[in-house]
């Protein structure tokens, strides 16, 4: 018996004189095995692994100089990750990326809508959070990626910022807001967070 | 009795039989039929739904205070057929599933006072994210009045996304929004 040199399909040696049940049964076996998983890598990238996830009442952004506010999400709108994203109610946690031992690209984000503020001028610095860790060292990594910087107004702030982010390992991610100055905002119910992935390597 | 394989149903005689021309046509078409199915499958992946939609020529008025739904003149690209001449103001999803949606616009005149602008991207004429701006008007200062809103949200057959625009300030007169655009791609069909 010979392989075909890729995808190892097996087909009759020249000296067997012609293909038997047999011969035919093995190439058949191999062939199932190797359409298979083209339908399967097929329908995964028909079907992402994504979720969103909201705030279902409001949430106290409470200034306190150098330190920053976690979102708390509440609520999964959608989740089809399986075992990849935790329960997010509850959680500070924007998403749990569990990679599949290949690099991934992700697609994150958040609409946050926040409450009237009363002083002109008082600032706000939103940082989506990346905690890995380096698997040849085991040492934890943390990328923090500016997303915006905005001043407020009196009549209240609407803010969607999103980035993409790769990693290399299972990740976990948060939005956090730092407060720089002015007033004590709300996240307003109706603020959702979204992650998706976008690419495997 | 002749077997077949347990997933893909890949024919073949017993074992200890000769192929004959017939079960190795058999195994060829339902070969054929396998690849045949992976092949629309791949093209499902490739070429998801897409659209993007622009305001090409003329502007459109927006008073203060009074939120208006963008109309658009272009479809740059529709692969499905998400834009209508008859609704010029939306793209109308017939899939469910997890779309990315963005929208952009571009305000004309400055204003004269400290000025927001703000765009709400909607889905059915409902808000669900918005993005919005400060400008500083005043003292000739003027700084850029263009606002983006982009997210990744769960659509239902038959639902749409339009967009809004919205401005506040002092006082002025109706701003001119031109350059505007909305865009959506299917990410997901399970949501």
């Amino acid at each position: 018996v010979r392989l075909t040199a890729t995808q190892l399909i097996p087909y009759p040696d020249p000296e067997d004189h012609g293909a038997g049940g047999r011969q035919l049964q093995d190439m058949a076996e191999r062939l199932e095995v190797v359409t298979n998983a083209v339908d399967l890598g097929y329908l995964a990238r028909q079907n992402p692994p994504s979720w969103i996830a909201r705030r279902t009442s409001s949430q106290a952004l409470l200034i306190s100089f150098g330190e920053t506010n976690d979102i708390i999400w509440q609520s999964v709108d959608v989740d089809n990750t399986g075992n990849r994203a935790p329960t997010l109610s509850g959680s500070n946690i924007l998403g749990k990326l569990a990679t599949e031992g290949r690099p991934e690209t992700w697609w994150v984000g958040a609409y946050m809508k926040l409450s009237a503020g009363t002083i002109l001028g008082s600032r706000r610095d939103v940082t989506l959070v990346v905690e890995s860790f380096d698997p040849l060292t085991g040492s934890a990594q943390v990328q923090r990626i500016p997303l915006t910087g905005e001043e407020t107004n009196s009549s209240g702030e609407h803010l969607t910022v999103d980035a993409t982010v790769r990693v290399l390992t299972n990740a976990t991610l948060k939005i956090q807001v730092d407060v720089l100055s002015g007033i004590t905002v709300n996240v307003e119910s109706g603020s959702f967070c979204w992650a998706t992935r976008i690419g495997q390597e | 009795m002749p077997g077949s394989t347990t997933v893909q149903a890949y024919p073949y005689p017993y074992q200890k039989e000769a192929a004959t021309p017939v079960s190795v046509q058999n195994f060829a078409t339902e070969v054929d039929t396998e690849l045949t199915a992976a092949d629309v499958q791949r093209a499902i992946v490739l070429n998801r739904p897409t659209a993007r939609v622009t305001r090409a020529s003329g502007s459109q008025s927006v008073p203060i205070n009074v939120g208006t739904v963008l109309t658009f003149d272009t479809a740059e690209w529709d692969t499905a057929g998400w834009y209508s001449a008859g609704t010029p103001n939306r793209l109308t999803f017939t899939q469910t599933g997890l779309y990315a949606l963005v929208g952009s616009m571009y305000a004309l005149f400055a204003a004269n006072t400290d000025t927001y602008y703000e765009l709400a991207l909607n889905v059915s004429a409902t808000p669900v994210a918005r993005q919005k701006k400060r400008q500083y008007g005043a003292g000739g200062v003027t700084d850029s009045r263009a606002v983006a809103v982009g997210v990744l949200y769960r659509i239902t057959a038959g639902q749409f996304v339009d967009l809004r625009a919205f401005w506040s300030g002092s006082a002025g007169a109706a701003q001119n929004i031109t350059n505007a655009t909305l865009g959506a791609r299917l990410v997901c069909l399970t949501a």
